[in-house]
């Protein structure tokens, strides 16, 4: 990611303040809750509301980026990179998991400083605000599974600093057919395996 | 519990203003699934503005200067500069651009003093379409108008509304700020 991060971030981002963006957060979740949404339903819908945004991201910008991802190895580095374009920050940490003979694809990115949660106390651990991102990663791969040979993927913010963990970690979770597993297990050496951890950052 | 923000955690800190941008079209998108009427929702957009306004008012009391300070109770032209002046720096804090264009009017029947303020490039409309024309996106800015404006001058007869927008095919973006006035 590097250069073109830096060069994204520092040079062509049109920029704002973040308390703009994330008091908008605040205030949705504050309208949800005066609606009497239980937190698991408030995440749901912070979720629902990064979907739309994916396809607006996705419809406006990134279709005329020219830059997909050509593989699902290419995801580690594609979405870090438009983290940053968009927040100004990478994650810290992106790893794969791999299981279940190649057919089980997970993808972690972990980020302690993270812009979109920091300064922000939800009213419970189970609304965290990252949820929003997971839902622009879900909504532009979902668009793109029958590429991958996947059956299903979601993604999910599974830890929050806001919530109280020590870091933000955001998870996609591929379930691939019998030809996109062998894709897998090509690219990790062709030999079916159990599990398996490939670290991108 | 409710939620909070403490924002003296990010003071300072940027986001790319596509993300804002997504994120209106993204939750207005969602209101209007969820059967809010289009007027409701230009209203909470407001009030999500005013919100965004308190917090802003928070940093500056803390030192985290975005507005002037001090202000000596000022005679009433001195308050119309005054208020031209805030009006600037609100927009170049968020979008790093004045407004286009300020003029007021004192409208001496119905006690008020109205600003109609012009942002001919709205970053924040910019290539956004809405998808009704009563929902206004601008109308988060409405609202930081209204509190800190409210806040700056002590008075609660406030009011800001965003009343033409590029978003919505106008050819630009106009507020108008109405502050009922004690005395004339």
């Amino acid at each position: 990611m590097g250069i073109r991060g830096f060069i994204a971030w520092k040079f062509i981002a049109k920029k704002t303040r973040r308390i703009l963006f994330q008091s908008l957060v605040v205030s949705t979740i504050e309208y949800l809750e005066n609606l009497g949404k239980k937190p698991s339903e408030i995440y749901k819908d912070l979720k629902e509301i990064g979907k739309k945004m994916g396809m607006w991201i996705y419809s406006e910008y990134l279709s005329k980026a020219g830059s997909a991802s050509k593989s699902i190895w290419d995801h580690g580095a594609n979405f870090n990179l438009g983290f940053k374009f968009f927040t100004g920050k990478t994650f810290d940490n992106i790893y794969y998991n791999i299981s279940e003979n190649g057919k089980d694809v997970k993808i972690h990115y972990i980020i302690k400083d993270n812009p979109i949660c920091k300064g922000i106390k939800p009213p419970a651990p189970e609304i965290k605000p990252s949820a929003i991102v997971a839902g622009v990663f879900e909504w532009i791969e979902e668009n793109r599974k029958e590429d991958w040979s996947a059956t299903s993927v979601t993604c999910d913010e599974v830890k929050c600093i806001a919530s109280g963990d020590e870091f933000c970690e955001i998870v996609f979770h591929f379930k691939l057919n019998e030809k996109g597993a062998e894709e897998v297990l090509k690219k990790i050496g062709g030999k079916p395996q159990e599990s398996c951890i490939i670290k991108v950052k | 519990m409710a939620v909070k923000l403490n924002p003296l955690e990010i003071v300072n800190k940027k986001v790319n203003i596509v993300l804002l941008k997504s994120y209106l079209i993204g939750v207005t998108t969602y209101l209007l699934e969820n059967n809010v009427p289009p007027a409701q929702v230009n209203e909470l957009l407001k009030k999500f503005g005013r919100e965004a306004g308190r917090y802003l008012l928070i940093l500056e009391k803390s030192d985290k200067t975005i507005i002037p300070k001090n202000i000596i109770k000022p005679s009433f032209l001195d308050q119309k500069t005054y208020i031209r002046t805030t009006l600037n720096l609100i927009t170049n804090y968020l979008f790093g651009k004045s407004f286009d264009n300020i003029s007021d009017t004192l409208e001496k029947e119905n006690n008020h003093l109205e600003f109609r303020m012009v942002l001919l490039d709205n970053p924040l409309c910019k290539d956004l379409i809405s998808p009704l024309p009563e929902v206004k996106f601008s109308s988060i800015l409405a609202g930081i108008i209204e509190e800190i404006i409210g806040d700056k001058i002590g008075s609660k007869n406030v009011f800001c509304d965003e009343t033409r927008c590029i978003s919505t095919g106008d050819s630009l973006c106009e507020f108008v700020l109405k502050i009922k006035l004690d005395k004339i």
